[in-house]
């Protein structure tokens, strides 16, 4: 069986700039794989190459074992670009048939196809609406309808909560994850607890370059780490006393946030640790602005980053 | 008029004596003159009608749908084709009605006004062709359809340009014939070698100018 994407040597320059260099990468099952990297990183470069949408300067690409040119007509991969927006002056859900008939089926399929898709939004008259009528959190909704049409094998989802406020954004991963049960995808995204909430791998690049292509557990473990932010940078003291407890094993100091520590941990009594921990910090007159067990996914790549 | 003495002296300065008797006495006069409006005009209306093959659609992104569905080989032939669907169907109601005038006015039977007219459309189709490849390759160049008019009509300043330069030399409008508009000329008089050496160089403009603008819209960035 094909994997599922295969990136061979990927150069793709800009006259002098740089937007990928030799990335290489593999991924052989299904499954949801989230792409991070800073602005400029070279994300929506690389979105548009195994879209299609740009050639690469040099390099292969092979999705499910093809070609993102060959594979086009046979409606396994779907992508919602970042910017592009629908034919203005013609109502949505014509636009949405047209594309589900480009994807070979009948016109009464390509209805029904949609109709299915479409009761996953709830509310949506609005796809009878010429695309300038809608608000941009709708256009975003009725892209990512579009992009799980016919049920792709691999779905390409380009920063599809970009600009969104946060109810419109959590409605959007609600839609992703519904919509993705019979599909493969990746997702680019600035918002890392997004990729962490929904992917099971990640993809992160940095300067054109892929620094790391893991799963997700490998980069934010759950269950050995506590990530605590205080409301003031810790002094020595609160870390003493951190380290007195005896399954403390390692307390980081975040270098971008210095009001932020990384402890890690080894025993098995998790609540009862972490309960424990927090009595010390409040002891010491601390306030925990925030507390999650396990590295953050955004730790585990501010660790690659600044390692590379 | 157009079959008038003075109709053809004057007709004769521009088309020559033989042009001028082909066109308005041996055939239908009124169908003959929409012959020759349609060849003035077809550079300027195809490049007006054209313009937008790919522009607004490679600005807006909307390609990025349909990339993923369709080749790009498939997006290019259905955009180039309906371009020269619209050119064809704006000729052909006007061609329709030129021809029920012409029945009306014209002392010629009605089927030859039929076939004449037919034969008249058949080449302004060919003639189209080659305009509306030239114009896939200007749009598949830019992202905006005001960039695409006029970079389109800026192709033919440009060759009235270049043309200056061989204006008072032996090879004086050469440049001419990198536009298909330099076939013009050929196509007035229908039983000349020169019409027949016309119709078979439209098709090779058409190959090349499509070719290129294949290669210009299978190359770039969508």
């Amino acid at each position: 069986m094909s994997n599922l994407l295969e990136i061979s040597g990927v150069h793709k320059h800009y006259g002098s700039t740089k937007a990928l260099v030799n990335i290489s990468l593999k991924i052989e099952q299904a499954a949801a794989i989230g792409l991070v990297g800073k602005n400029g990183a070279g994300k929506t470069t690389l979105l548009s190459i195994l879209s299609g949408a740009l050639r690469p300067s040099s390099g292969e690409v092979l999705i499910l074992g093809e070609t993102p040119q060959t594979i086009a007509t046979t409606g396994k991969l779907n992508i919602l670009p970042q910017d592009a927006t629908f034919k203005k002056g013609i109502p949505v859900k014509k636009q949405l048939v047209l594309f589900a008939r480009l994807q070979g089926m009948s016109q009464v399929h390509a209805e029904s196809e949609l109709d299915a898709l479409l009761s996953e939004l709830g509310e949506c008259d609005f796809v009878n609406k010429a695309p300038e009528q809608l608000s941009y959190g709708q256009r975003k909704r009725v892209g990512i309808v579009q992009a799980f049409l016919g049920k792709p094998q691999l779905v390409i989802l380009d920063e599809p909560t970009a600009g969104l406020d946060p109810v419109v954004a959590n409605d959007v991963r609600k839609l992703i994850r519904k919509l993705s049960r019979d599909s493969a995808f990746i997702i680019s995204s600035h918002n890392l607890y997004e990729i962490e909430d929904i992917c099971s791998s990640v993809i992160i690049l940095d300067k054109g370059k892929l620094l790391a292509n893991k799963a997700i557990s490998e980069l934010a473990s759950k269950d050995s780490s506590i990530s605590i932010s205080l409301n003031r940078a810790p002094e020595e003291a609160l870390l003493s006393a951190l380290k007195d407890i005896d399954t403390v094993n390692e307390i980081q100091l975040d270098s971008v946030n210095n009001e932020k520590l990384i402890l890690q941990l080894s025993s098995q009594e998790m609540d009862e640790l972490q309960l424990r921990i927090q009595r010390t910090i409040m002891e010491q007159g601390y306030t925990i602005t925030e507390f999650s067990r396990g590295k953050a996914l955004i730790d585990g790549m501010m660790d690659l980053v600044e390692n590379d | 008029m157009l079959q008038s003495q003075e109709g053809i002296m004057i007709t004769s300065a521009v088309y020559g004596t033989d042009g001028a008797l082909n066109l308005f006495i041996e055939h239908p006069p009124g169908v003959s003159l929409f012959y020759l409006i349609s060849l003035a005009i077809i550079p300027f209306f195809v490049v007006l009608a054209s313009y937008d093959q790919f522009s607004t659609d490679l600005g807006s992104g909307f390609l990025r749908f349909l990339i993923a569905r369709c080749k790009r080989v498939e997006i290019f032939l259905a955009r180039f084709l309906a371009a020269f669907v619209t050119v064809a169907a704006t000729f052909l109601i006007v061609a329709i009605i030129n021809t029920v005038l012409s029945i009306r006015n014209d002392d010629f039977a009605p089927t030859e006004i039929i076939f004449y007219s037919i034969q008249v459309y058949l080449v302004i189709l060919l003639y189209t062709l080659p305009f509306v490849a030239y114009m896939s390759v200007i749009s598949s160049l830019v992202n905006s359809t005001l960039a695409s008019i006029f970079l389109g009509m800026s192709g033919f300043a440009v060759i009235w340009f270049l043309n200056l330069f061989t204006f008072f030399t032996e090879h004086k409008d050469v440049f001419s014939y990198l536009l298909a508009s330099s076939m013009k000329q050929y196509l007035i008089d229908m039983h000349t070698n020169s019409f027949i050496w016309a119709m078979l160089l439209l098709p090779l403009y058409l190959v090349v100018y499509a070719a290129l603008g294949f290669k210009v819209f299978n190359q770039r960035n969508l």
